[in-house]
């Protein structure tokens, strides 16, 4: 039973990392085609995708969104799990709801959605129409990490601020916020991990400034060349450092709160 | 503003005044015909069981929630609505409010730095109150990795730092094992003493208000039942909630039948009573009473006294040790339930046997006489 466990659980993950093994693997083969056995390792592909223009402009492109959405979804995220934490109003539990909703709209009908109301407002086919757009996708998931965190602040720790002569204002920057310091850490990588990634909002949206992720899919659309198996290395090593961070963040805070109990 | 100026100028003007304050959430009382004055120095200890009100009226005190009706002021000045940040009544919070996010040190600056006092001097003023209070050596350390009675004390640097007028204190001793509370309190009382600053002081154990109090205040469903010295609330009870609250009293209900020149003489099921210590002397003949009796003033004995008054025959059911304290219950006529405290040793002399009877005597000087209710 239990070895059938494992091996269950070795196969699932066979399955999930074994293409991403792959495209690592043939990244650095110098064959134009992906065949066994491997050819003489190299780095041309890699060569090939920093000699080439359009994939580093795509590739900057993706960084300020990234950067731009993670900083800017986190922040709104914070506000919206505050607002929660702090007051009791009517309609909060749909308040919260609402807030949730957006990851678990399919990309495809959320990309359309925002293409038509960003044309319709005048802010389509820019990079700001992917930042918009990816906002809107990440702050639920700030929203979560800073609201788990707040739950675990000891009650009266704001109250206490306040008692010792903090206004509303000093207290959030001297206490609320250096509390939830972890997660608002981790917030910021795991939304840029979520932006950079994300493709289908951003074809919908991005007009002529293409993001990394569009980039890769128009290329593979017409041919299939080994620079998307150099990329794709690539970004899944930044991708999986962020989510990594975050979870380093994360966990070594909750370590420290374990010690305390 | 007349009015602030007058009450201003009034040189015996309390520290803190409540005057009729009442505190409604929804449709409920947390407090209500709450009056009550502070002085300069007192050590107040408000009293009650869980829900009375007393953490409420503290609450109030530090601005975190405001009065829906009536006043408080200090000095003379009405400070309802006042913002907790403006004023200056640091609390020690029964979970103590630890910031866990800076050092020892830090936290006892934290109230400074709100002052705006320069980082040196700060530094300076929070050690030596960490010093004063014995855990100077703690400075570096993680709140987190404190014991309770550390972290108290904390608590207590971090609020005394800011050499407050007033200190609020909410229950926080209970969070601490029975030893440490016994030093803590030494230790808040002679505190107290020596900076000479009012404490309030909200709890719902008694042993912590009487070690330490020179006022107590007994709160029930967000009304003051008595306000007095410990001793007085101890010994004289002017309600039948205080008589239960506090220590441990017999309470036999009864009708006055007359007044006489050796006492009041009130009628029970248990038979008469004479007392020569009635609470309040106005009550007439038929009113209804509650003869109160403290168990450890009622004395037991073996063989029936002459005079019949003040003695009540009653068959022993059970006893209680508590260290060098014996409580006996004994039941008399009609299940009425009946506590003698001893101490150990005069426990010695009287033979006990369980359902055995004993006649318990009264002395008409022990014996309250307060209105029912």
């Amino acid at each position: 039973m239990r070895f059938l466990l494992r091996f269950y659980v070795a196969i699932v993950f066979v399955f999930i990392f074994a293409p991403i093994v792959v495209s690592f693997v043939f990244s650095f083969s110098e064959n134009r085609f992906p065949t066994l056995p491997l050819t003489a390792f190299s780095t041309i592909w890699y060569e090939k995708v920093l000699a080439e223009p359009v994939f580093l402009e795509s590739f900057r492109r993706s960084l300020i969104v990234a950067s731009v959405t993670s900083v800017l979804s986190t922040f709104i995220g914070f506000g919206a799990a505050y607002m929660d934490y702090r007051y009791r109003f009517f309609g909060q539990k749909f308040y919260v709801a609402i807030g949730m909703i957006p990851p678990m709209i399919p990309v495809l009908i959320l990309g359309v959605a925002m293409l038509i109301f960003l044309s319709q407002v005048g802010l389509s086919g820019g990079l700001h129409s992917v930042i918009i757009a990816h906002v809107v996708l990440c702050t639920p998931f700030a929203m979560a990490l800073v609201r788990l965190k707040l739950s675990q602040m000891p009650d009266n720790l704001e109250a206490a601020a306040w008692n010792l002569g903090a206004n509303e204002w000093r207290s959030m920057r001297m206490v609320v916020v250096p509390f939830c310091w972890p997660a608002i850490l981790a917030a910021i990588f795991i939304t840029a991990a979520i932006s950079l990634d994300e493709f289908a909002i951003a074809w919908f949206v991005s007009g002529l400034e293409e993001t990394l992720p569009v980039r890769v899919l128009n290329l593979v659309a017409r041919q299939s060349s080994p620079s998307v198996n150099a990329i794709g290395s690539f970004t899944f090593t930044l991708s999986l450092t962020l989510v990594v961070l975050a979870q380093v963040v994360l966990v070594a805070n909750q370590r420290r709160g374990e010690k305390k109990a | 503003m007349t009015a602030d100026a007058s009450a201003t100028d009034d040189e015996n003007a309390a520290l803190l005044r409540f005057t009729n304050v009442q505190k409604k959430f929804g449709d409920s009382f947390a407090v209500r015909d709450f009056n009550l004055e502070i002085g300069r120095g007192d050590f107040v200890a408000i009293m009650g069981p869980s829900g009375c009100g007393k953490t409420t009226t503290l609450r109030m005190l530090a601005g975190l929630e405001h009065p829906t009706a009536g006043e408080i002021r200090r000095n003379g000045e009405m400070i309802n609505g006042l913002s907790p940040w403006l004023r200056r009544m640091p609390l020690v919070w029964q979970n103590y409010a630890l910031f866990p996010f800076l050092t020892v040190l830090e936290n006892v600056e934290f109230g400074l730095r709100n002052d705006k006092v320069s980082k040196i001097d700060r530094r300076r003023r929070a050690s030596e109150w960490l010093d004063r209070l014995g855990i100077g050596d703690l400075g570096h350390r993680s709140p987190t990795t404190l014991s309770g009675g550390q972290a108290q004390r904390v608590a207590l640097a971090r609020a005394l730092v800011l050499e407050p007028e007033v200190l609020l204190l909410d229950e926080p001793l209970s969070a601490l094992d029975a030893n440490m509370v016994v030093r803590m309190q030494t230790e808040i009382a002679q505190l107290q003493k020596a900076l000479g600053i009012t404490f309030v002081y909200v709890t719902h154990n008694q042993s912590e208000a009487f070690a330490m109090a020179n006022r107590v205040v007994i709160m029930n469903q967000g009304k003051i039942e008595q306000v007095g010295e410990p001793l007085e609330v101890y010994r004289l009870p002017k309600t039948r909630f205080v008589a239960e609250f506090v220590g441990t009293n017999n309470i036999i209900d009864g009708t006055i039948v007359s007044h006489s020149p050796s006492g009041v003489v009130v009628e029970t099921k248990l038979g008469q009573f004479v007392s020569t210590n009635p609470i309040d002397g106005t009550l007439g003949e038929a009113s209804r009473v509650h003869i109160i009796a403290s168990a450890d003033l009622v004395s037991v004995s073996q063989d029936r006294p002459k005079d019949s008054k003040n003695v009540v025959t009653a068959r022993l059911i059970g006893e209680s040790f508590a260290g060098t304290i014996v409580i006996l219950v004994f039941e008399a006529a009609g299940g009425q339930e009946l506590k003698v405290q001893l101490q150990q040793r005069a426990l010695q002399d009287l033979s006990l046997d369980p359902n055995q009877e004993f006649h318990l005597v009264f002395e008409p000087m022990d014996t309250l006489v307060i209105p029912s209710v």
